[in-house]
């Protein structure tokens, strides 16, 4: 997901660009404003509709199936609480949702509800794959509660990195999670 | 030109050359911060994060005072701001500046730009540390404030409140005089300036009473809130003040008028609103807040792409296209300064849809977007009116190579935080040797070496343009 909005913004930039390029070279030629404005105005309109139109469709097509809820309503299968302190994550007993019994293992396949705290400042709890990729995260705000909802599709280790800026241990703020 | 003129061209070339310098100081912090992630130098984490605090709440600071700067010499052209207190505000800022430099290269003091709550009172600095951040960052807000409220009084004197924000084109009355567009941007950006600037008031005298009474606390989420409500108004109005100069002073090297109408009224009348919620971008991830906040955060950060391209852009483009216009530096910089505008604006939006978001908050993304609007847009901008107020009036051409340095280095430069960040590589990290995942470490520490090499060059870029623009102070003092 993180490459699809680099190349938005990579073919984003190489149009404002290119536009800037065009717009600059025009003025090897004049003429008036009295000529020039109505020209611009009407592209401006067909622009504004443009624009609107793919507002629309991006709100329509992004603001689902947001972190916030757990994936089409499913009650998740593991419950696990995590909280975060200078400078390490705590992780608590996993529980099967179901019965509350205590799991052995995350296995792979199967979603996990993640309850996230921080017993001092600001965390975030980022968890990475094998291949070095954020697949999930969230904040770790003390006094609050989150609820993170993710499904590990691959067995393996996975790690725990804090997000969010918490003074000078920050950096070794990780932890570890392995997904049978 | 009067003597009151000249006073307030004087007062305003102080101040330009003071930022001048700050910024490059801070630039060289910033190149200190990027040798360390590399792994070139071994700074101390500590130190590391009080250089990256000073860095942070310096440029933000640096380039509001440098826009605030500007638009206080334009105005001055059509209404009355006080010059005295355009001159206390000066003492006021530096004594801020002077405390802050204090809390953190002397007290260490490292809790980043915005100082999130309750990070200050948890970390490894002294308790003074603390208060002399907290008193800085007051004697600034009052600063900032005072001449946010003097700026409203003067155009407002000058042309009434309500006209002055362009009520009189919405409602098509015919105005008894032109309006300059410069006047409503900046009653709009004075006027959500002054709103966010109280609750950065009141945010940093409950820091000052918990620094004072420690057993005081306060709720996180909340201060969260204010924290954003105040910082991301700031950099936003910062932009709007860069943007007002260009309605202003484009025109004079076009030879087009731009003139107000009520598509420009409405459009800066709607970014008042929309400035104000779309800060909850910032609080995605924070799942206290409820969901609708979430999306009114996603559809307002959206929804402020409309004024900003189909007016602001727009009405640049009909200034330029096949105009008259010579491209000497001034205009160059307000053009160039208009595209890193928007490019850092478009990573901006992207960055502010949730989805895309889970991935890359508080990556090197974050940092990318916003060097990019600031160094690429504000700054040029910056550049060109200082020119404008001081630099020579012919032969620019060492300044257009310093303009061109600062151009190629900082899009290198935040091309290089921009992979990082889809790469997953985390912001605000005092090495990346310390990280379990090979990647992130690897990418890290190589972005951030290359890195060095585009500080190096807008470095030199800035050297080139002082070394121009410097040319011009005597005679621009004197008249």
């Amino acid at each position: 997901m993180a490459w699809h909005a680099g190349i938005i913004t990579l073919v984003g930039t190489l149009l404002i660009f290119a536009i800037t390029k065009w717009l600059i070279s025009s003025t090897n030629q004049t003429e008036s404003i009295d000529t020039v404005a109505p020209k611009i105005y009407g592209i401006r309109k067909n622009y504004f509709l443009l624009l609107i139109t793919v507002i629309i469709i991006a709100l329509f097509g992004t603001l689902q199936g947001l972190p916030y809820f757990p994936p089409t309503g499913e009650t998740p299968d593991y419950t696990v609480k995590v909280t975060g302190q200078m400078f390490g994550w705590e992780m608590g007993t996993l529980h099967n949702t179901s019965d509350q019994s205590e799991a052995d293992a995350i296995e792979s396949g199967k979603l996990v509800e993640f309850v996230i705290s921080s017993k001092d400042v600001n965390h975030g709890m980022g968890i990475y794959n094998a291949a070095g990729d954020i697949v999930t995260q969230t904040q770790a705000m003390p006094g609050y509660d989150s609820k993170l909802y993710y499904r590990f599709d691959q067995p393996g280790t996975y790690h725990i990195v804090c997000m969010e800026y918490c003074g000078v241990g920050h950096p070794v703020m990780t932890s570890q999670l392995q997904v049978q | 030109m009067t003597d009151k003129n000249l006073a307030a061209k004087r007062t305003s070339i102080v101040y330009a050359i003071t930022g001048l310098v700050v910024f490059l100081i801070l630039v060289l912090l910033g190149l200190a911060m990027r040798m360390t992630q590399s792994g070139m130098v071994d700074l101390p984490p500590d130190l590391f994060y009080a250089l990256m605090t000073l860095h942070g709440l310096g440029m933000v600071g640096v380039l509001y005072v440098g826009a605030y700067v500007g638009v206080w010499y334009l105005t001055a052209q059509h209404a009355s701001p006080s010059l005295g207190l355009y001159k206390f505000n000066y003492i006021l800022t530096l004594l801020g500046v002077l405390g802050l430099i204090i809390a953190t290269l002397i007290g260490r003091f490292g809790a980043g730009w915005y100082v999130l709550y309750p990070l200050p009172f948890f970390g490894s600095w002294p308790h003074w540390a603390v208060g002399a951040a907290v008193i800085s960052l007051i004697l600034l807000g009052v600063s900032w404030l005072l001449g946010q409220l003097d700026i409203l009084r003067a155009i407002s004197a000058r042309y009434g409140f309500t006209n002055a924000l362009g009520w009189e084109y919405i409602t098509g009355k015919t105005p008894k005089e032109e309006l300059p567009p410069m006047m409503t941007i900046l009653m709009v950006a004075m006027l959500a300036g002054a709103l966010t600037t109280v609750v950065g008031a009141v945010l940093l005298l409950l820091y000052l009473a918990q620094w004072l009474v420690p057993t005081l606390s306060f709720d996180p989420l909340l201060m969260k809130n204010m924290v954003f409500l105040f910082g991301h108004t700031l950099v936003n109005i910062t932009l709007y003040f860069g943007v007002a100069a260009v309605y202003e002073m484009l025109p004079i090297f076009s030879g087009r008028p731009w003139k107000m109408n009520r598509l420009v009224a409405l459009s800066w009348n709607a970014a008042f609103f929309l400035v104000l919620v779309a800060y909850f971008h910032h609080l995605y991830f924070d799942f206290g807040q409820p969901t609708v906040i979430q999306y009114i955060g996603q559809f307002a950060s959206y929804l402020s792409s409309v004024p900003a391209t189909v007016v602001t852009v727009f009405g640049v483009i009909t200034q330029v296209y096949r105009s008259d216009m010579k491209w000497s530096f001034v205009p160059l910089a307000f053009v160039l300064g208009i595209m890193g505008w928007i490019v850092g604006g478009l990573a901006a939006v992207v960055d502010s849809t949730i989805k895309f978001n889970l991935y890359l908050h508080n990556t090197l993304w974050v940092p990318a977007h916003f060097h990019t609007y600031f160094l690429l847009g504000v700054v040029l901008l910056f550049l060109g009116v200082v020119y404008f107020l001081m630099g020579p009036k012919e032969n620019d051409k060492l300044a257009r190579a310093g303009l061109w340095g600062i151009v190629v280095g900082g899009y290198g430069f935040v091309s290089m935080f921009f992979y990082a960040g889809i790469q997953s590589v985390p912001r605000r990290m005092a090495n990346y040797d310390s990280l379990p995942v090979e990647k992130v470490t690897s990418i890290g520490q190589s972005t951030a070496a290359l890195s060095v090499v585009f500080i190096l060059l807008i470095a030199v870029g800035a050297l080139a343009y002082y070394a121009s623009v410097f040319k011009g102070v005597k005679k621009a003092w004197a008249s």
